[in-house]
């Protein structure tokens, strides 16, 4: 039995660095690393799952073909040979644009640019701006803060009042409870802002259940009586804080009066929650990221950050915004949330022209040229982008569809040739975190099983094939195990600080990251100072200089939304323990923990409809429905229903039937968790 | 070397890691794990808190399990005090899950045997801890080196027992009892699913000791009634029915060439003291009919050992700890006594064998009402068959109607005896949470401060 050191690289805050155990080319076991003091305790059911998802019977090994409807096994010769022919015959006409490369969150680390860089070889693509995930967040942090960047999770330990605004960390962040645990037992106080009552409100003395989608209402109104009652750190505010005069004077009509019609929490609750602002601190705010998937959601954040600013939580030991730590990201040569945009001077090579958030509607519509033909890494669009329907629809209107992938997912069903991917166990690479500060070797430990290939071997082999001049370069197409620390060590080159041989023991902080964020009282924003007035919110998002409150698009308080009898529930697409995102469920060790979807319903509203506990029902709205069971949740606030998100097509409950292809008000992210529904029991829909 | 599991509600968030470590430590399958976790209030009424319970084997210092054993599967390691289970010597009677309050023995349904948390005795060698308790990520599980007289455990859904159970389970924090909500009350809160949802003993897996137990009360009553009364019975057809009935035992179990094993724990187990009696039964029985018809001692003797056997049936679900194993109008041994007053006429026998009988199943459903299913239709039929409708047939005349009477007290037993299978109750963490989670919710709920 060998042991080695690695880090799991899924889109998750945790990052975990794990202790793997591997015996005749099988991993055994997944142990915990201590020295990652974010994630002493070991990874979460899904990190012990590896065991069973490296080696699982389902796995693709082979690279498939459709034909007829059915996926047979082909050789690489034949799977490369047909990709050749047909990227061949695009890049001469209509041009090599109408190739469509779509790579999402599936696994972190650097060495995903080689698939950028062999596009680039190639002459050209099209491409996606915009995000899935939190980009309204980045981009309100931005303005406000002028960095994404938070203290080391341990810190949340020293806070004395937490509030986690729309995130149930005991599924999502498992590691993070650890040191709300410790802040608890030393006497804080947790408020947890959701919907749901969920695992992280159990912890909590305070649960304020909003409306969805008026958060920012909330935050404005807590301002509101903080200003008034003159319970705001004007210390802080004079040396820090740019606009609040102004800023004052607006939260002046948010009254609790008022944000207690518009968000359905009841005024008590408004004084309560600012009465903790005005007599605690330090104060951590930890929002989490469905917030901010509304139409109305980065001047939501910036609201709720304001909080902080005017209270002097910013840049000391437990206090802070808890959001996005990218102080990690430091081989990335664009940070995001800029990353995320188009170039503002397109190169003409690289298209940048498909939203994230409008993925199927975007794709239909890219003319000169239209796109023929798409490929797949590292996602699985098809149930994970807003509307399903339209996201078929313009995978199927392509002529050629090529997936890489460890799994047949809803999205490569979709393909024409499906080529077997590797997992993180299976090639090294070099990884950051969004959470804790530290850099890691996501180490090789087996060799990829089978006929499966690392990507950048799958392009090297391609770029031979279409003899592209970069073909025998091993800085580009690293493929060997050599080739591969080699392209590491380069990247690491910068940082004396990052060896691989240092890597390979365990986790390393990274060089000049900042234990307790903003400490220095810097902010990198063009007045240096917090901007809770932001000229280039106006400037770059036409919104209000001022975090004021809109509603979201879809509110049913919006005049502008269809009619509130139409689709008036709103429902909520969070992330489960089980899974991240569509990963996970398809593995019998998790799937036990929940096989089927199910729509949580509040019992009034069940009631209302004629529905009862464990009837099937029809969820749906004019962009689609799915049909699933219903559990009746006495915690759910009424008027929500809740359908957790990453049910495969084939499991009968992919909630992005539902959701509309519609972008935020900054940051090009995706307002997906604004959608109105309506439930059904299936007996009584058509 | 840790010799309790310690476990923490306050930190535990139900994720489920425990459960998948043991599975892989000890390669039981995907699926398949010594570990369960059960939630508390799982529809979230605005009554009670939510929280977890994550349970295996509590390698308890008087370990039920080992003692109903009667093939001797069970030991406790003595380096490390881990009760385990031997696969090879077990039979699958299942009898250990049922004595379990805390649902630790499982039953593999593809080997036939029990399987169980082993306190990861090959990892405490090393120096380890036990996969669960090393792998949980939030710190609420562990394991440590506790005296077992210090240990305490209390708390909703966790079964208090007399048997020392090895682990600490710290209390729930009064802050985590329940959080303020804004959500408005809902009108009629959604009350836990039921104890439908709990592991149970069936009719339908049981079956066939329904048919056991009360052919082996026959085969007793019949062999009585030839001693005190002289019936006469073919004794090739009653040793037929002897072996037919030892067969019916061996039914249930899911090693039936193992089943000799069963007679290993005489010291502990009334299983392996019912099948010792029964056999020695129905030996003596075969050696007085075929060898000494005529011997009053012997017959008596036998007889005797028949009743034993009898009472060691009934025995058998103490295990369950649910009332005395005699106060049940299924009882096998007062089956035994009626049917004896029956078959041979003894009108005051079957007098207070039945009048007994009436009352404890008058008592049981009374009990039941409200709580479990009480089956008018089906009582009907068991007291009307089985107790009102033989003493008016034998008043107005015994002899012409004795093989009615026989009949229908029989066919009344029958419906008695697979009654008592479909109500057998073994307690189990998620039925003690059900139990708590309703006694806390006939409370008035406390009102929010705000």
């Amino acid at each position: 039995m060998t042991t080695y050191t690695t880090a799991c690289p899924r889109n998750c805050y945790s990052t975990c660095t794990l202790r793997v155990q591997v015996e005749g080319g099988r991993i055994r076991r997944i142990e915990p690393h201590t020295d990652n003091r974010a994630t002493p305790g070991g990874a979460c059911l899904k990190g012990l799952s590896y065991v069973e998802r490296v080696h699982s019977p389902d796995r693709i090994l082979h690279p498939l073909r459709r034909a007829a409807g059915e996926f047979e096994r082909i050789s690489w010769d034949e799977a490369l040979g047909t990709i050749e022919e047909k990227l061949n015959e695009l890049k001469a006409d209509p041009g090599p644009q109408s190739v469509f490369y779509y790579s999402g969150s599936g696994t972190k680390g650097i060495m995903n640019i080689v698939g950028r860089n062999f596009w680039r070889c190639y002459g050209g693509i099209t491409a996606t701006y915009g995000d899935l995930c939190w980009p309204a967040g980045l981009e309100a942090t931005r303005l406000t803060l002028g960095e994404n960047k938070h203290s080391v999770p341990w810190d949340v330990a020293e806070a004395r009042l937490i509030v986690l605004w729309g995130k149930n960390a005991a599924e999502t962040n498992i590691h993070q409870m650890v040191f709300i645990d410790q802040a608890l037992d030393a006497g804080a106080k947790l408020v947890v802002i959701d919907p749901r009552r969920t695992e992280t409100a159990e912890r909590a003395s305070l649960l304020i259940q909003p409306r969805p989608g008026t958060d920012g209402a909330l935050a404005l109104a807590v301002a509101h009586l903080l200003v008034k009652n003159d319970q705001v750190d004007h210390e802080f505010i004079e040396r820090h804080v740019l606009g609040y005069e102004k800023y004052a004077a607006m939260v002046e009509r948010y009254t609790p009066e008022w944000a207690a019609d518009v968000t359905d929490v009841p005024a008590p609750f408004i004084h309560e929650l600012a009465g903790l602002f005005a007599s605690i601190k330090p104060v951590t705010i930890s929002p989490g990221y469905g917030m901010q998937r509304f139409a109305n959601s980065g001047q939501t954040m910036r609201a709720m950050l304001a909080l902080l600013a005017i209270t002097g939580n910013i840049g000391a030991p437990g206090a802070g915004w808890v959001y996005a730590n990218l102080q990690s990201h430091i081989f990335d040569k664009v940070k995001d949330p800029f990353a995320f945009y188009p170039p503002e001077q397109p190169d003409g090579v690289v298209r940048v022209s498909v939203s994230t958030a409008r993925l199927g509607p975007d794709m239909l519509a890219q003319r000169d040229p239209s796109l023929r033909m798409a490929w797949v890494e590292r996602g699985n669009p098809v149930t994970q982008n807003p509307e399903t329907h339209t996201v078929l629809e313009a995978f199927r209107a392509l002529d050629f569809r090529v997936v890489v992938e460890q799994f047949m997912t809803d999205t490569a069903r979709e393909a024409d040739i499906v080529l077997p991917a590797k997992t993180m166990f299976e090639q090294s690479d070099v990884i950051g975190a969004y959470w804790h500060h530290y850099i890691q070797l996501k180490q090789k430990v087996i060799d990829p099983p089978g006929a499966a290939k690392p990507e950048s071997e799958i392009y090297r082999l391609l770029a031979e094939r279409l003899e592209l001049p970069e073909a025998s370069d091993p800085t580009v197409f690293p493929v060997s195990d050599d080739e591969v620390d080699a392209f590491l060590e380069r990247e690491l080159q910068p940082f004396p600080e990052l060896t691989l041989e240092r890597l390979k023991q365990g986790p390393v902080l990274t060089p000049g990251s900042e234990e307790v964020a903003f400490s220095d009282r810097r902010f990198p924003t063009p007045s240096g100072k917090i901007e809770l007035e932001s000229r280039e919110a106006h400037e770059r998002w036409g919104l209000d200089p001022l975090p004021g409150f809109t509603e979201p698009a879809e509110s049913i308080r919006n005049p502008e939304a269809p009619d509130p009898s139409t689709y008036p529930l709103h429902m909520l697409t969070p992330n489960t323990k089980n899974r991240i995102h569509s990963q996970f469920n398809n593995l019998r060790m998790i799937s036990q923990f929940g096989e089927k979807p199910i729509a949580f319903m509040h019992p009034d509203d069940a009631r209302s409809r004629g529905i009862a506990d464990g009837d099937r029902v029809r969820v749906f709205n004019d962009r689609g429905s799915i049909e699933i069971e219903v559990c009746l949740d006495n915690g759910l606030k009424p008027g929500c229903v809740c359908v957790t998100n990453g049910w495969w097509i084939s499991e009968g409950g992919t909630v992005n039937f539902l959701s509309p292809a519609r972008e935020t008000d900054m940051g090009f992210g995706a307002a997906f968790h604004e959608n109105r529904v309506e439930v059904k029991a299936a007996r009584d829909a058509d | 070397m840790p010799t309790s599991f310690v476990f923490d509600p306050n930190r535990c968030t139900g994720c489920g890691a425990c459960r998948l470590a043991c599975s892989i430590e000890n390669g039981l399958g995907p699926e398949a794990s010594w570990r369960k976790i059960e939630t508390f209030n799982p529809r979230r009424h605005p009554g009670a808190p939510v929280f977890h319970l994550s349970l295996a084997c509590n390698h308890c210092t008087e370990p039920v399990c080992m003692h109903a054993c009667p093939a001797l599967a069970y030991s406790r390691d003595l380096a490390t005090g881990a009760v385990i289970l031997d696969e090879s010597k077990c039979i699958g009677c299942k009898y250990c899950s049922w004595a379990c309050p805390y649902d630790a023995p499982v039953y593999d349904d593809t080997r036939g045997v029990m399987s169980k948390c082993t306190f990861c005795n090959h990892r405490l060698a090393d120096g380890l801890k036990p996969a669960c308790a090393s792998l949980c990520p939030t710190g609420a599980l562990d394991a440590a080196d506790l005296p077992a007289e210090s240990l305490t455990s209390e708390l909703e859904g966790f079964t208090a027992t007399d048997i020392q159970p090895r682990i600490e389970i710290a209390p729930l924090k009064k802050t985590r009892s329940l959080p303020v909500m804004t959500a408005p009350q809902v009108q009629e809160p959604v009350a836990p699913p039921g104890a439908a949802s709990a592991s149970d003993i069936t009719l339908k897996a049981e079956w066939s000791l329904a048919a056991f137990t009360l052919s082996a009360a026959s085969l007793v009553a019949l062999f009585a009634g030839h001693v005190i009364a002289s019936i006469a019975f073919d004794p090739v057809a009653y040793v037929a029915g002897a072996g037919l009935t030892m067969g019916l035992a061996t039914l249930h179990l899911g090693r039936k060439t193992r089943a000799y094993r069963a007679i290993l724990n005489l010291r502990r187990s009334w299983l392996s003291r019912e099948v010792v009696s029964l056999s020695t039964f129905f030996a003596l029985a075969v050696g007085y009919l075929w060898m000494a018809p005529g011997d009053v001692w012997l017959g008596r003797v036998t007889a005797l050992v028949g009743f034993f056997a009898l009472l060691c049936a009934d025995y058998v679900y103490s295990v369950l700890r649910t009332g005395h194993p005699l106060g049940n109008s299924a009882s096998v041994l007062l089956t035994g006594l009626l049917l004896t007053g029956v078959f041979s006429g003894v009108v005051w026998l079957a007098a207070i064998a039945g009048f007994a009988k009436l009352s404890f199943y008058v008592v049981r459903k009374i009990d039941f009402m409200g709580r479990r299913p009480v089956r008018p239709v089906v009582s009907a039929a068991r007291a009307g068959l089985g107790l009102v409708l033989p003493p008016i047939l034998w008043l107005v005349d015994f002899e012409q109607f004795h093989v009615i009477i026989i009949a229908s007290v029989i066919a009344g037993e029958l419906v008695d005896r697979c009654e008592f299978y479909a109500d057998l109750e073994r307690s189990s963490p998620r039925r003690q949470m059900e139990t708590d989670l309703t006694k806390r919710l006939a409370e008035p709920v406390p009102q929010a401060a705000i």
